[in-house]
């Protein structure tokens, strides 16, 4: 049993395929406290989360995953969380791993804890992916002094005092981004903890690794680096 | 005074579009100053419309040469401050949407069965 209340909160859109194990495989490590933004879905990702064990947000229209972990931070702080998680839903992330990323904020040493696929020996990062990632990370380090491994890990755990410091805007992918910039910022407690990243087909599809979303993202850090 | 056919379809639809500005006013969706800025632009057409010696006036004392250019230069300054307003107006939609979303999914919460 945690002596703080940890809730993990995931942001899914059309993700009926996947929601469902994710939510069960969370559960099943003694997590449940777990709320999904179902973000406008079109097909049955609410229900299936719903029937999971999971609490429901409901967007009404596409909002974007970085407006849905909003919500689901707003909500869980709401109800009273110490810890927030935040998980994706396309099974991506191992429900293993939440033990190990939420240490760090439950015993204090930290506030933010970051997942990072670099960190655990044998680590199955698509070549191209890792270059991405890579770059992005020197980009952080540059332009926000946050010296990361991984650069775009959606796998978080923050306390509810750094959630509180935060002052998170972006709607889109670019949310990811904003949390480090943030990070540095506010000059918030963060470390890095080593997470296994499963590469499935489905996740694939849905994580847009084409270099197009990647050049949008950090035309957008610019952007709010310069407008900030 | 006789007037060509285009003046008499330009004056036609200006008072048209006058008559919806002030429709628009009388059933609470457009606010005074609309209704000003409206009027000032339909009555100034009509103006012009009628007594384009007011356009050639208008030419001398803002020093352009030819009176039809004041209306083009006129019409292009009110195009982008429409283009401006609707800039605004859109910025604050995309604003206050997300916004809105978020608080109706937050007070709404299907909570898990325990």
């Amino acid at each position: 049993m945690h002596a703080k209340k940890i809730t993990v909160v995931v942001a899914g859109y059309n993700e009926e395929r996947a929601i469902s194990d994710t939510v069960k495989g969370v559960i099943a490590r003694g997590y449940h406290d777990i709320v999904v933004v179902d973000d406008g879905s079109v097909d049955t990702t609410g229900d299936r989360a719903f029937a999971a064990g999971a609490t429901v947000l409901h967007h009404i229209i596409n909002r974007g995953q970085g407006a849905a972990l909003k919500s689901g931070i707003d909500y869980a702080l709401r109800e009273g969380a110490d810890v927030v998680v935040t998980f994706d839903a396309d099974g991506q992330h191992d429900p293993a791993d939440i033990d190990a990323i939420t240490r760090p904020v439950i015993d204090g040493t930290t506030e933010v804890a970051l997942g990072s696929r670099f960190l655990r020996e044998g680590s199955n990062v698509p070549p191209l992916r890792a270059i991405a990632l890579k770059g992005g990370a020197v980009l952080m380090h540059v332009m926000y002094g946050v010296r990361l491994t991984d650069s775009h890990n959606g796998f978080r755990a923050l306390s509810k005092e750094a959630l509180r410091k935060m002052e998170l805007r972006a709607d889109r992918m670019e949310h990811a981004s904003e949390i480090i910039s943030e990070i540095g910022r506010k000059r918030i407690r963060y470390c890095e903890v080593p997470v296994n990243i499963k590469y499935t087909t489905h996740s694939i599809a849905n994580s847009k690794q084409g270099s197009l979303p990647a050049l949008r993202i950090a035309w957008k850090m610019l952007l709010h680096k310069v407008i900030r | 005074m006789v007037f060509v056919t285009l003046q008499v379809i330009a004056v036609m639809f200006a008072i048209f579009a006058w008559s919806r500005v002030i429709f628009r006013f009388k059933d609470h969706k457009m606010n005074i100053s609309a209704l000003f800025l409206w009027s000032a632009v339909w009555v100034g057409v009509i103006v012009a419309v009628l007594m384009p010696e007011t356009s050639r006036t208008l030419s001398l004392v803002l020093g352009i040469s030819r009176p039809v250019d004041v209306l083009v230069y006129g019409s292009i300054v009110m195009l982008f401050y429409m283009v401006f307003r609707l800039y605004i107006l859109v910025e604050g939609i995309g604003h206050d949407t997300p916004r809105l979303v978020r608080a109706i999914a937050v007070l709404n919460p299907r909570k898990a069965k325990r």
